[in-house]
């Protein structure tokens, strides 16, 4: 799909590949990461760093990510190298060269990418036990890394398993934005075959991810080299298709989102009981759930701050949020979807992201008066249903010797 | 095919020149504002800078951290609002007030919706003449402000290299050394009337930039800053009253910090650069960008494409209104450290020996070429960057020519460049961040270390200052 912008130097090629971690077999875990960095080294035509070297000889910049549901790579160039990116990208979609020197090599990239974010990081450890607990018996448990031993052991017949699969007989979502003619674009589409039906392994079947469940309330506690504690506390959200999903965000945002949000100004200015606060979630088409987590002050206990957001959670449920809780929460969400308009990659995100979770691009346009739409009481709503109903995680994390 | 939003129409005949200098404006308003207008009507948006000079530069000795408390503490109260209900009163307009300090200024980064401007500078006017600067709200900050410190140090440790790197330079009490968010210690100094009196005496009325990018009315914009400014007292005392003090490397001088048990390691190498005014800066830009600038730069080909070392390895420069600092820097796994310490210098020495091949070089012109539109897309990117030019004297036609700038820079120039920037690796300053105990014993033959504790207050022991400062 194309969203053309007459004119604008710049462009952006956005890759939505419908698979994750959540896709990966029970093991090893890291599968859908790893052939994610895979992708960088090399294909048929362009071979070994060839596609760093072309693209960036070409004035383009490129990245990609994994989630638990998707895999996207994006490159953003001037728009005179669309034809350059595009081939680019069919290249490695069809013919990746996958062979036992490049995995061992990609390997200890990865292994220094899990070291640095992950093991050398008392805390990024901890919210991946959280999320192993609160999202246990489901596809969601692993981190997107994967673990350390998985990784070890991923070899070049299972990436190469995977990406027949999931790549060279799938379809991704393309997604062009920019300055690009779309009469180019659809020479480019038809020359690729793209307007053909895409092929399918036989016999290869959809996987169904299992979203997280909600049962009763887990805790876990953990201590580790930090100077103050952690709090985390996982909650379950509806998938982002759901009626509710609106209200949902505005909830988040009514929590977490600036220093006039109800926990932040709540933990961090009046009680001084946190020193910051974020939320993130893990699955977006199927119900998921929210991690809010919690940096203590120095000296301030988990318990107690436990019980201060149990009671602000449970008052919002009560209440709902205030007419300027809802407007406040409304307006910022539309400011930052504007500043999201803004730029050519930040339209491709949403493009994609609209076809890839929603099949429905018209909701990029009727955005701003969806959200207004969402009343006081629906969001009240959402909260009872995030905080009312039970499937709570709850993770300490003390430092040690405490 | 999906499609959305096109139309039947065709393209223009040409790309539209996003370089044109037509709309951007530059003028001083009374009192004394230096004022970029920058027209970008195709979202309903404004975003505005302000940058004061000062910053970090002016933190008393012992205060380190003076400037950006002030710039936090700026926005955390009004004689008309307390700190929540200020933030609530951006907030509610889907407005972003962010303040901050550099080393060089004290910024702000305002940004709203269109429609809600008006309302948006009264709350500005209201913050710039009377912040209250409480004691309470101190307190809070300083606490936060200090623990965060502590979690810095207890997780991801990239972002404290460049922090031990310039205090471990030009050494932790000169201007440039110390760190600009404070440490443990000179956090706790602070006092809410000296903080009070760096904004309302001292810094405010210092010379100003205000750059505006967005869809607004410039007579809108000028009645609105004239009146904002209504009590400011021009000032001038430039920069130039700062002395930074600056001693040539000699030998390599490491500084290990000992993090018991870790797993990975974090490097950084360089040494002193060069400043503002260096004539070769587009070349720099594309010396830095083959180097160790792109994900295909020399070290990260060898680094991370060809020996699977790391997952990033970068180079890089500051330029400062003194000299600042070049560098390369990278993470790897306990056990690779010495050979991917031993890759870095080996590119490092290469390309200062050898030079940078022409091949490289083109690669490296039409990658920034291609790259310099995405910096200047967004009007947050527009306002800041014009911004920032314009805070350093730097003229939009020089910009203007960026392109041609970078096709004269030959192989022997960037050469040249290379050497007069980035030190050789004998003489390299170099900061470690890992397990001493596993790591310290093969990196001795490297030159003379430095021993510290990560989880010490500060950022690296002080060392010995200049005897004569440089006056500048």
């Amino acid at each position: 799909m194309l969203w053309p912008d007459p004119g604008n130097p710049r462009a952006a090629l956005y890759m939505f590949y419908q698979v994750g971690s959540a896709d990966e077999p029970a093991a090893p875990t890291g599968l859908a990461h790893f052939l994610e960095h895979m992708m960088f080294n090399g294909s048929a035509r362009f071979p070994d760093g060839d596609f760093d070297r072309v693209l960036e000889a070409a004035g383009g910049s490129n990245n990609a990510y994994t989630t638990e549901e998707m895999t996207v790579y994006h490159e953003h160039f001037p728009a005179t190298a669309t034809a350059t990116a595009f081939a680019l990208e069919m290249d490695r979609m069809r013919t990746l060269l996958i062979d036992a020197e490049r995995v061992d090599r990609e390997r200890g990239v990865i292994l220094s990418e899990r070291e640095a974010s992950v093991e050398n990081d008392p805390v990024a450890c901890f919210l991946e036990e959280v999320q192993a607990v609160a999202c246990a018996g489901t596809a969601y448990a692993h981190p997107v890394i994967g673990w350390a031993e998985d990784i070890a052991r991923i070899d070049e017949s299972s990436l190469s398993r995977f990406y027949n699969r999931h790549y060279r007989y799938a379809r991704p979502t393309i997604v062009g934005v920019g300055g690009i003619e779309p009469e180019h674009w659809n020479r480019l589409c038809v020359d690729q075959g793209l307007d053909q039906a895409p092929d399918r392994v036989a016999g290869a079947s959809e996987p169904v991810p299992v979203g997280p469940h909600s049962a009763g309330e887990r805790r876990i506690e953990r201590s580790a080299a930090v100077q103050s504690s952690y709090l985390a506390l996982s909650f379950p959200t509806p998938a982002v298709t759901a009626p509710s999903a609106l209200a949902h965000e505005l909830l988040w945002t009514v929590l977490v989102e600036g220093v006039a949000s109800r926990l932040h100004a709540l933990l961090v200015e009046r009680k001084a009981e946190a020193i910051a606060l974020e939320a993130y979630r893990i699955g977006h088409r199927v119900p998921g759930c929210r991690i809010l987590l919690v940096a203590l002050a120095p000296g301030r206990r988990p318990q107690t701050v436990e019980r201060t957001i149990r009671q602000a959670l449970a008052q919002l449920a009560d209440a709902g949020p205030t007419d300027e809780e809802r407007i406040r929460a409304i307006n910022q969400r539309l400011a930052s979807y504007y500043h999201q308009l803004e730029s050519v990659t930040g339209r491709a995100e949403l493009l994609g992201r609209a076809w890839t979770l929603h099949r429905d691009l018209s909701r990029i346009q009727t955005y701003p008066g969806r959200l207004e739409a969402v009343g006081a009481d629906e969001i009240r709503d959402a909260a009872r249903d995030a905080f009312g109903q039970g499937g709570w995680t709850v993770g300490c994390l003390h430092p040690d010797g405490t | 095919m999906n499609r959305i939003g096109v139309k039947s129409g065709t393209l223009p005949s040409g790309l539209r020149d996003w370089r044109s200098l037509d709309g951007i404006l530059e003028e001083v308003l009374e009192p004394g504002i230096e004022l970029v207008l920058c027209p970008r009507p195709e979202v309903p948006l404004i975003t505005v800078t302000f940058l004061w000079e000062g910053g970090a530069l002016l933190d008393a000795p012992d205060y380190f951290g003076q400037a950006q408390t002030t710039s936090e503490l700026l926005v955390k109260g009004t004689k008309t609002s307390d700190a929540i209900t200020l933030a609530a009163r951006f907030e509610v307009l889907g407005a972003d007030f962010e303040t901050w300090a550099g080393r060089e200024c004290l910024g702000i980064t305002l940004s709203a919706p269109r429609r809600v401007f008006p309302k948006v500078w009264d709350l500005v006017e209201d913050v710039f003449e009377s912040s209250r600067f409480t004691a309470s709200e101190l307190h809070k900050l300083q606490k936060r402000s200090i623990a965060a410190i502590r979690v810095a140090k207890d997780g991801d440790p990239r972002s404290l290299l460049s922090v031990y790197a310039d205090s471990w330079i030009y050494g932790s009490g000169s201007p440039y050394g110390h760190p600009v968010g404070g440490d443990e210690i000179s956090l706790g100094r602070l006092e809410p009337g000296s903080l009070r009196r760096f904004w309302f005496q001292h810094l405010r009325d210092r010379r100003a930039v205000v750059s505006v990018a967005g869809d607004f009315d410039p007579d809108e914009i000028r009645a609105s800053l004239t009146r904002i400014f209504s009590s400011r007292k021009v000032q001038n005392p430039g920069s130039s009253d700062l002395q930074v003090p600056v001693e040539p490397p000699i030998g390599m001088r490491g500084l290990f910090i000992d993090r018991p048990g870790a797993t990975q390691c974090y490097f950084w190498m360089g040494g002193l650069g060069v400043d503002r005014r260096y004539p070769e800066r587009v070349g720099l830009e594309l010396v830095q960008s083959v180097l160790g600038g792109r994900f295909n730069s020399l070290l990260n080909r060898r680094l991370r494409i060809e020996e699977g070392l790391t997952y990033g390895a970068h180079a890089g420069y500051t330029l400062p209104s003194f000299r600042g600092v070049s560098y390369l820097t990278s993470y790897t796994p306990t056990e690779r450290t010495r050979r991917a310490l031993d890759a870095a210098f080996d590119v490092l020495r290469r390309a200062r020996e050898v030079g940078l091949l022409e091949a490289d070089l083109k690669a490296g012109r039409l990658y920034l070429k291609g790259q310099e539109a995405f910096r200047y897309e967004t009007t947050n990117q527009w306002s800041f960057r014009l911004a920032l030019r314009r805070f350093h004297h730097l003229s939009l036609a020089d910009w203007a020519g960026y392109a041609e700038a970078l096709d004269q820079i030959s192989p022997a120039r960037a050469g040249v460049i290379l050497r007069e920037v980035f030190p050789a690796p004998e003489d390299c300053f170099l900061v470690v961040i890992g397990d001493a105990r596993s790591l310290l014993p093969d990196l001795v033959d490297l030159g003379e270390w430095s021993l510290e504790s990560l989880s010490s207050p500060g950022f690296g022991p002080a060392r010995p200052q200049p005897v004569e400062p440089v006056k500048v």
